[in-house]
């Protein structure tokens, strides 16, 4: 009998300290989660005006050409980049928007200019039309690019200057033909990767 | 006949004295620990943050990871959140960002489980109880007006969960 009553007795504490333990149940450790939240910003320029420059004159019949196109130029606003870039110029040079198939000495119909681009790279981008006879042939130019190595904002002004009839050697003193003479510029924003 | 007599005796003495009723009472008891679950690791991809017309951030859509396993068993849960806003990690432009653009796009986490959602980080203890599955949001992304220098983004939340009873 006394033996019983000790063995109850430890029943009893064994139930008691599962009760114990119930009622403060262990806790494990925190669980972390970690997300990774992710994104991608593609290479991206906004230009306005992405059609070319066209700059347009009339030569008259006396072969002088108009003095205001030195120095003409034009704005380009609202140019956006979200990353560095290589600006560069192209041209052609200035000429009879009808061309003559062939020339006098004396006559010219084509006219090398400068473009350039200022605003964007740290240098200006410019071009020189390198048209080689008067008859000229139409080829388009392409200046060396120069790199804006930050994103950027900011209205590009392009100006023409320089303008030269191109002459044949045997005489240099040849005037442009009259008529209308156009050129077109255009402006190139890339990627500088 | 004396024998007889002798064994109705004790029989009689038995019946008179009956044994002691034993009353034994058997708790059964156990324990719950109080735990957490949740996968480690999720991710929340955006794909492209602009709009491709104006280079402004455009990111509509609400990407999300589900974690449909997790849980937590006690009620006096808690909940910790932290998050790293997205930064651009692979831009060349060294230093702050020129004028108009940035390399950081904010956004605000948000947690959901099947008790409650939780915006923003929650640097305190913060109270979630027991709950069944969680999913995880990167909500109103911003560059503070700016275009986002291009390249690649990452962010985090981090989600810590503590077991309480």
């Amino acid at each position: 009998m006394r033996f019983m009553s000790h063995r109850l007795s430890a029943y009893l504490v064994l139930a008691g300290l599962l009760s114990c333990a119930g009622a403060t149940p262990a806790q494990a450790a925190p669980a972390t989660k970690v997300v990774q939240v992710t994104g991608t910003v593609a290479n991206f320029c906004q230009v306005a005006q992405l059609a070319p420059i066209v700059l347009s004159t009339t030569v008259p019949n006396n072969g002088k050409l108009d003095p205001t196109l030195e120095g003409r130029s034009w704005t380009i606003s609202n140019v956006s980049c979200n990353n560095p870039t290589r600006i560069s110029v192209s041209a052609k040079a200035l000429r009879l928007n009808v061309p003559k198939s062939s020339l006098t000495p004396s006559q010219s119909q084509t006219i090398n200019f400068t473009a350039t681009a200022t605003g964007w790279a740290p240098a200006a981008a410019s071009v020189r039309t390198a048209e080689t006879t008067p008859l000229g042939t139409g080829a388009t130019y392409t200046g060396t690019g120069q790199v804006q190595s930050q994103a950027k904002s900011a209205a590009i002004t392009v100006t023409v200057s320089g303008f030269v009839a191109v002459t044949a050697q045997s005489n240099s003193a040849a005037k442009p033909v009259d008529g209308a003479y156009s050129a077109t510029i255009t402006l190139a924003i890339v990627p500088n990767v | 006949m004396k024998k007889l007599l002798m064994a109705a005796v004790a029989a009689s003495a038995l019946v008179a004295t009956p044994a002691m009723a034993q009353v034994s009472t058997y708790t059964v008891s156990g324990s719950v620990a109080s735990i957490c679950s949740a996968s480690p690791t999720g991710t929340i991809a955006f794909g492209s943050l602009i709009n491709a017309s104006t280079g402004f951030l455009s990111a509509t859509s609400q990407p999300a990871t589900a974690d449909t396993g997790a849980f937590c068993n006690g009620a006096g849960t808690t909940v910790q959140v932290a998050h790293v806003d997205l930064v651009n990690t692979t831009t060349t432009q060294s230093g702050a960002a020129p004028a108009g653009f940035t390399k950081t796009v904010t956004f605000t986490p948000k947690v959901v489980t099947s008790v409650g959602a939780l915006s923003g980080d929650q640097a305190a203890l913060t109270a979630l109880g027991a709950f069944n599955g969680i999913t995880v949001t990167a909500e109103n992304l911003s560059a503070g007006g700016n275009k986002p220098l291009a390249g690649a983004y990452s962010g985090s939340i981090t989600i810590t969960l503590s077991p309480g009873v």
